[in-house]
């Protein structure tokens, strides 16, 4: 701010027309200045300019209140009090639809244990048809075809002895079923090896239906589809009682201070950010 | 001073005594008593309603929450209060700049074809005396064409009629630093408006404004 004398040569500054204006110059330079102006036209026109865009400006007229700015009794804008007072009570109705929807979800979740993945080989059928075949390929070990397929399955041995050996243990009951339809089990320790290649094939046969044919050879193929039933189970009720629990938890709940968070004290020199 | 603000001292006084017993209610006549001229403030330098409602109410909610921390006496009130609404003014402007919008946009259109710019009178006027909605759209496009602290100045000083001292008291800065980003916007209103008054030159001499955004 200058408010020293200038020299009579140069020209008004900005900042010196504007005091001028406000009438804020201390004496001695307001006299100079009107000394100036009167006889600077340039200057002059500089200062009426001046003039008319402070008069222009103190007369724009005020802005029409687009509604009440009055706070709300929990420090939030009155107006979005109440708007939440409104949500709330929306929200009754869309916990319902939230429980329904949860509902659904563990029906759908349910059904999917139940029902049988593929129609005619049920999760039981796959159980059932691997030690039938294991017993097969352990029956038919002379035949160096079915020898690879029963390699690779360290507990197929076992079961397979038990059930050429007639002993037709609970676990192979199926097993053993199928295997005795042409000759049936414990017979006699020593089947003719025919009839129980006859029988190992068509267990074989059987479980081609069920498993592609790489899976044929593997004995405990039916555990994964199981454990990812139970865990989509799990994982549904999960979601399902963790939904009730929000739902339930957020009624509970006090109404936030909604738009506005920080609701502690804030220092005064900024407005609290969000 | 100030009159044409709207800021209603005796008003502003006799709420303030409510809103001392702080609660929400007392409060509130002292947000119905200040609401014109801070949205007035708001609306002026945002330029928009929907910004200038935004920032108006932050103002109040902060206002409310620090109320007890503001030990002045009601006569300090005044620039107090502004101070935390050009606060949320700049704060918006702010967040606006880093997420560009088009509400300035629509007040930097001007139809240089129209009736020049009334500055033949050299006197501010009778507040009584309107101005026509022409002149009223270019001021506002000028203001919408300063930087925000230059426009802060002048919506404070010759808008709301605060004295140089509230000023620098609502912006946080020295006076000298008020009086000179208040004669800096005077003058590009000036040069703006002039410009506006000469229907052979269209607006390209935008780069007038430039040096004003540093």
């Amino acid at each position: 701010m200058t408010q020293s004398p200038w020299p009579a040569a140069e020209h008004a500054g900005d900042d010196l027309l504007s005091a001028f204006v406000d009438d804020a110059l201390v004496a001695d330079t307001r006299r100079q200045a009107e000394r100036h102006v009167a006889a600077c036209a340039s200057c002059r026109e500089r200062l009426e300019e001046t003039r008319a865009v402070v008069g222009a400006l103190r007369r724009l007229p005020a802005p029409e209140l687009p509604r009440s700015f009055t706070v709300g009794p929990r420090g939030a804008s009155a107006r979005d009090e109440l708007a939440w007072r409104r949500l709330r009570r929306s929200y009754a109705f869309s916990r319902y639809v939230a429980a329904g929807f949860a509902a659904l979800f563990v029906g759908f979740t349910g059904a999917t244990l139940v029902v049988p993945p593929g129609p005619p080989d049920s999760p039981t059928d796959i159980r059932a048809a691997a030690p039938a075949q294991a017993a097969g390929a352990a029956a038919s070990a002379p035949a160096p075809a079915a020898a690879p397929a029963a390699a690779p399955a360290p507990v197929a041995p076992q079961s397979a002895a038990r059930a050429a050996a007639g002993a037709a243990p609970a676990s192979a009951d199926q097993a053993a079923g199928a295997a005795s339809a042409p000759a049936p089990a414990g017979a006699g320790a020593e089947p003719t090896g025919a009839d129980v290649l006859e029988g190992a094939q068509r267990a074989a046969s059987n479980e081609a239906r069920a498993l592609p044919p790489v899976a044929t050879s593997l004995v405990p193929t039916a555990d994964p589809r199981r454990r990812f039933q139970s865990g989509a189970v799990l994982a549904g009720l999960g979601l399902a009682l963790s939904l009730l629990l929000a739902f339930n938890l957020r009624r509970r709940s006090r109404p936030p201070a909604t738009a506005w968070p920080g609701f502690a004290p804030a220092p005064a020199d900024r407005p609290g950010s969000h | 001073m100030g009159a044409s603000s709207g800021w209603d001292d005796d008003g502003v006084r006799a709420a303030f005594s409510l809103a001392r017993r702080g609660d929400v209610r007392g409060f509130n006549t002292l947000v119905e008593t200040t609401q014109r001229p801070i949205y007035g403030l708001c609306y002026r330098t945002l330029g928009n309603v929907e910004d200038a409602s935004d920032a108006t109410q932050e103002a109040f909610l902060h206002a409310y929450r620090s109320f007890a921390a503001f030990q002045g006496p009601p006569e300090a009130f005044r620039a107090w209060l502004y101070r935390i609404a050009s606060n949320a003014c700049l704060d918006l402007l702010r967040k606006r700049r880093r997420r560009p919008s088009e509400s300035l946009d629509g007040m930097l259109e001007p139809d240089a074809d129209e009736a020049p710019f009334q500055i033949a009178s050299g006197d501010p006027g009778p507040e009584s005396q309107a101005l026509s909605a022409e002149t009223i759209r270019r001021v506002e496009a000028g203001l919408a064409r300063l930087n925000p602290e230059q426009r802060l100045a002048v919506v404070l000083c010759d808008v709301q009629g605060l004295s140089y001292d509230e000023a620098a008291a609502a912006m946080a800065v020295e006076l000298g630093t008020v009086k000179s980003r208040l004669s800096r916007a005077r003058a590009h209103l000036r040069e703006w408006l002039r410009e506006m008054g000469e229907p052979a030159e269209p607006p390209q001499r935008l780069h007038l404004q430039s040096p004003t955004a540093p």
